[in-house]
């Protein structure tokens, strides 16, 4: 049952109650708090209430086993407002929790820019359900820049749930970090893999500039491979914890260093399977079609990120203005 | 004097004096367009306003006829440490004055004929007295229950019976808000 934010209709008999216009002078009154649980009253009030929440340009969802009761918080960070609501995913509330998202997406969801998901959920069936991602997702406005997924297990989503970001051209940050999934031979198949998460970014992939999947056991070289060839806006990718990419993920990013906009490629993947001794090879080696075209450099450095962090920072001589500088 | 009539049948005529009806933006308006006629003859009829809140705004506005005009938040001054909770409401803090207290219709059963008052101070653009009524009506609201304040602002016919039922589940549980 959609419900939309709908036309306002007229009062059929003036004396019942107040006017709209009236009516939207009363909220402007109310504090935000009162002002969110009045537009979930009813849809003329939705209707009346959404310019209030027009700034709202980050949500930010909080899920965790606390808050059968949701709470709500407006920060204002410059010009724009963060509202973060915490909820919680017990199945006997699970109904009014998502009628809840799906309020608060009519309201603000035109305006928004970013949507966060932070699963602090401990419990052994813990999961964040697919009615609560759907919701999120169907209610976001195609012109979303950021889509974060923080440590949610999303062994609970249907693949058309995520599948709905495939639609969304404007991304320019993606993350999915320690997001985990039912693995192996489990029906559905695990959610998480090259091919998936590739075709998530297909839209929006001349976009993006930072993507951030982390512990991610299925993603490979081959999603690297995709990414360097089909987003020249990338600046930073972080892949730690991938153990299944390796240096070839990196090399690809070699191959198309001359694409890049950006000058430097921050490349990420502290405990992935990125050696850099292969990478050193991969780029070096007399019989690689890489040293071949162009001699390439590899040199240690430390970066400074409150400690000195050793990095490998990648050039080649053909093309010495941009570089990639590798964590591993 | 100038005359204004009620939109009941016949018309209920009360006669105020030009300043205090001039704190009604909409009239005064009109009365500088109609700069040349003589309006002290000529009743002006109100089709939005019926006789019961026509006797009250005229009561409120000869009221406050001497009231110095509302330059930039003039109420806000007096009481500025109510206004530090960093409430992220761009409207002033609204104190309503005593006698306007015991002016506004506030019992329960009264409560359409504030609205009524508040729709016709909106027509009329009276906004000193729209902007205590409204703050009032906010006060009263803010803390209640939804099904509460549904109820008290006869909203309940908003929704489709299936809506309905599925919304009064979904107040039920966000009560606690």
């Amino acid at each position: 049952m959609a419900m939309d934010v709908g036309e306002e209709r007229p009062l059929s008999d003036a004396t019942a109650g107040l006017s709209s216009e009236v009516l939207a002078m009363v909220f402007a009154h109310l504090p935000t708090k009162s002002r969110v649980l009045a537009a979930l009253t009813c849809r003329r009030w939705l209707h009346l209430l959404a310019p209030s929440f027009s700034t709202v340009s980050d949500l930010r969802i909080v899920l965790e086993e606390s808050s059968c009761t949701p709470s709500f918080q407006v920060d204002q960070i410059g010009e724009k407002l963060q509202l973060c609501v915490s909820v919680c995913q017990c199945a006997e509330h699970l109904a009014s929790q998502v009628s809840l998202l799906r309020a608060l997406m009519i309201v603000v969801g035109p305006s928004l820019e970013g949507i966060v998901v932070d699963d602090c959920l401990v419990g052994p069936n813990a999961f964040v359900a697919d009615a609560s991602v759907h919701t999120i997702l169907l209610h976001c406005p195609p012109t979303l820049v950021r889509f974060e997924l923080h440590n949610v297990d999303v062994s609970q989503l249907h693949p058309w749930t995520l599948a709905q970001l495939a639609s969304m051209d404007n991304l320019r940050e993606l993350v999915v970090e320690q997001c985990a999934q039912r693995m192996a031979d489990t029906h559905p198949p695990p959610l998480l893999t090259d091919i998936f998460l590739g075709k998530l970014m297909s839209a929006s992939s001349h976009q993006l500039s930072q993507v951030r999947i982390t512990d991610c056991p299925l993603v490979s070289d081959r999603l690297l491979n995709r990414l360097a060839r089909h987003c020249p806006n990338l600046w930073l990718v972080d892949v730690s914890g991938c153990k299944q990419v390796t240096a070839i993920g990196v090399v690809s990013f070699c191959e198309t260093i001359e694409e890049r906009q950006a000058d430097t490629l921050v490349f990420q993947a502290n405990g992935a399977g990125v050696v850099g001794d292969h990478l050193a090879r991969h780029l070096q080696s007399p019989y690689s079609r890489m040293s071949q075209e162009s001699r390439w450099f590899v040199v240690s450095i430390d970066v400074e990120i409150g400690y000195p962090k050793k990095a490998a920072r990648l050039h080649k001589q053909a093309c010495p203005s941009k570089a990639i500088i590798v964590f591993a | 004097m100038i005359q204004l009539c009620s939109n009941d049948d016949p018309p209920v005529s009360f006669t105020v004096p030009r300043k205090a009806v001039e704190l009604s933006k909409t009239i005064k308006t009109m009365l500088e367009d109609l700069e040349g006629f003589d309006m002290e003859q000529t009743p002006i009829p109100l089709p939005n306003v019926d006789a019961p809140t026509l006797e009250l705004i005229v009561k409120w506005v000869e009221q406050h006829q001497d009231d110095p005009p509302p330059v930039e938040k003039p109420r806000v001054e007096d009481d500025d440490s109510d206004d530090s909770d960093a409430d992220d409401d761009q409207e002033p803090e609204v104190v309503i004055p005593e006698w306007d207290k015991k002016f506004l219709p506030t019992d329960d059963e009264q409560k359409n004929q504030l609205f009524k008052l508040l729709n016709a101070a909106n027509y009329l653009e009276i906004k000193p007295l729209l902007d205590i009524g409204c703050k009032y009506v906010a006060d009263k609201i803010s803390g209640q229950t939804v099904e509460w304040v549904r109820d008290y602002l006869n909203m309940e016919n908003d929704y489709t019976p299936e809506e309905e039922a599925k919304l009064k589940e979904e107040i039920a549980w966000a009560e606690g808000l």
